[in-house]
């Protein structure tokens, strides 16, 4: 069992790097690599993009070491930082090579198939891709709450220091981003207020959202 | 609770721990009298189901190695440039005060590269040229860095030699760089010049110029140096 005091904290590791230490480097990416990779992964539906975003994560913090400030968070949150900026550059970058939309490629995603099996059938593997479809179309702030709460896991607190705003506003967020992933998977109209409409149904056994219709 | 108040906490109910046990119980008592929401409730519940499904593919993926081994040799050459940078002082300061006038060099290159091309162009071959431009036909600098010549391999037998062998990178050139549309051009510089960028120009007195070669990518920048081996 490892003793907890015998965990370098954000703070030791970066002064460590800051001094040349090549094992507090690879300490601090052995740590984080995964969770940015993987936020990069669902906000990109890119294989190459994720990879190029985690490198370009950490070759900002072993560039300038200096900027990151423990009081201001943990180094995780700071590769966050850096990690949204670098996904929206990079699809941003390559908005004239992908289609708009729910219409993005994913060939480049591991195939649901891969991590089944196959007696399961394709009714899951297609069900996964017309979700993660849905994920993809969503706009960047919705998206990413979504992301961090349901995909990874995190709580409205983890997912407001990495997303640098007001938990309320990580609620309000991930509210709207699901109804707007509901209103894609059952082919319908949502509320104006996320500007997005629908048509054609489909068949997902989700109902769809009529916001307001109701009181 | 109205309808409306019940969508905006729906997804908390499924996640009860953080949500406010108020927000809770008013949800679940308007399930009981609502059965659109009741509803709307299980939808929600539903597609929990199947974002955790598009979260289990995905659960293990971590950035392949290459990834690591890449940052790990960028922190490298990062320190080591620090470290050389540190010993030697002057020829720092040297290498920056070179910078400015290679690019001039190598702008006036790249125009003379641009009129040669046009002349020849629009009226055949030309030999006249005083820079020697061969394209670089896409190839990677860092590609050029590490491929030396079968010519300059037979002379790697010292360490000063070895630097004779290939490209040696300008402060902030990016070594993945495509040199696609680049050009390699002769050029003539001080040897104080040349030895303060890295390249061994022993025995030759300081403002004598020696020939070397220069990569040019597309863009005009100076990518890397030799000193020339013909």
């Amino acid at each position: 069992m490892v003793r907890k005091d015998s965990i370098p904290t954000d703070d030791a590791l970066i002064r460590r790097l800051r001094a040349g230490d090549e094992e507090a480097l690879a300490q601090i990416y052995r740590q984080h690599q995964a969770e940015i990779y993987r936020f990069a992964l669902h906000m990109s539906g890119s294989r190459p993009i994720a990879e190029e975003v985690t490198q370009e994560s950490f070759l900002a913090l072993l560039r300038e070491p200096q900027r990151f400030d423990p009081a201001r968070g943990p180094v995780l949150a700071y590769l966050f930082g850096i990690a949204r900026n670098q996904v929206r550059r990079a699809l941003e970058r390559d908005r004239r090579l992908q289609p708009l939309g729910g219409e993005q490629t994913m060939d480049d995603l591991p195939a649901a198939s891969a991590f089944e099996a196959e007696s399961e059938g394709t009714d899951r593997t297609e069900r996964i891709e017309r979700v993660r479809r849905a994920v993809l179309s969503l706009p960047t702030p919705y998206r990413e709450v979504l992301v961090l709460c349901d995909l990874q896991q995190k709580s409205y607190a983890q997912a407001a220091e990495h997303l640098d705003c007001p938990v309320g506003t990580v609620r309000s967020r991930l509210n709207r981003a699901r109804a707007l992933v509901m209103a894609k998977l059952s082919g319908t109209a949502v509320s104006r207020d996320v500007g997005e409409r629908t048509s054609g149904r489909e068949r997902t056994g989700i109902l769809p959202l009529r916001a307001g219709e109701r009181t | 609770m109205t309808c409306k108040e019940f969508q905006e906490v729906a997804h908390e109910l499924l996640h009860p721990e953080s949500a406010a046990v108020e927000s809770v119980r008013l949800g679940l008592a308007h399930t009981l009298v609502c059965e659109e929401c009741a509803a709307y409730l299980a939808a929600q519940r539903m597609l929990d189901e199947q974002l955790g499904e598009l979260a289990a593919v995905s659960a293990g993926a971590e950035a392949p190695p290459n990834v690591e081994r890449a940052l790990l040799a960028a922190f490298r050459a990062r320190l080591s440039a620090l470290q050389s940078q540190h010993r030697t002082p002057r020829a720092a300061a040297m290498t920056w005060r070179w910078a400015a006038p290679l690019t001039l060099a190598a702008g006036a290159a790249a125009l003379l590269l641009a009129g040669v091309l046009h002349h020849r162009n629009t009226s055949g071959p030309d030999t006249s040229a005083h820079a020697t431009p061969a394209q670089t036909q896409g190839a990677p600098l860092n590609a050029l860095l590490n491929a030396p010549s079968a010519a300059d391999a037979a002379q790697s037998t010292s360490a000063d030699a070895a630097w004779t062998n290939g490209f040696v990178a300008l402060p902030d050139s990016a070594t993945g760089d495509s040199l696609d549309g680049g050009a390699i051009l002769r050029i003539e510089m001080p040897a104080s010049a040349l030895s303060s960028l890295g390249l061994p120009t022993t025995g030759v007195e300081g403002d004598q110029l020696v020939p070397a070669d220069v990569v040019v990518g597309q863009d005009g920048t100076l990518r890397a140096i030799r000193l020339a081996t013909d």
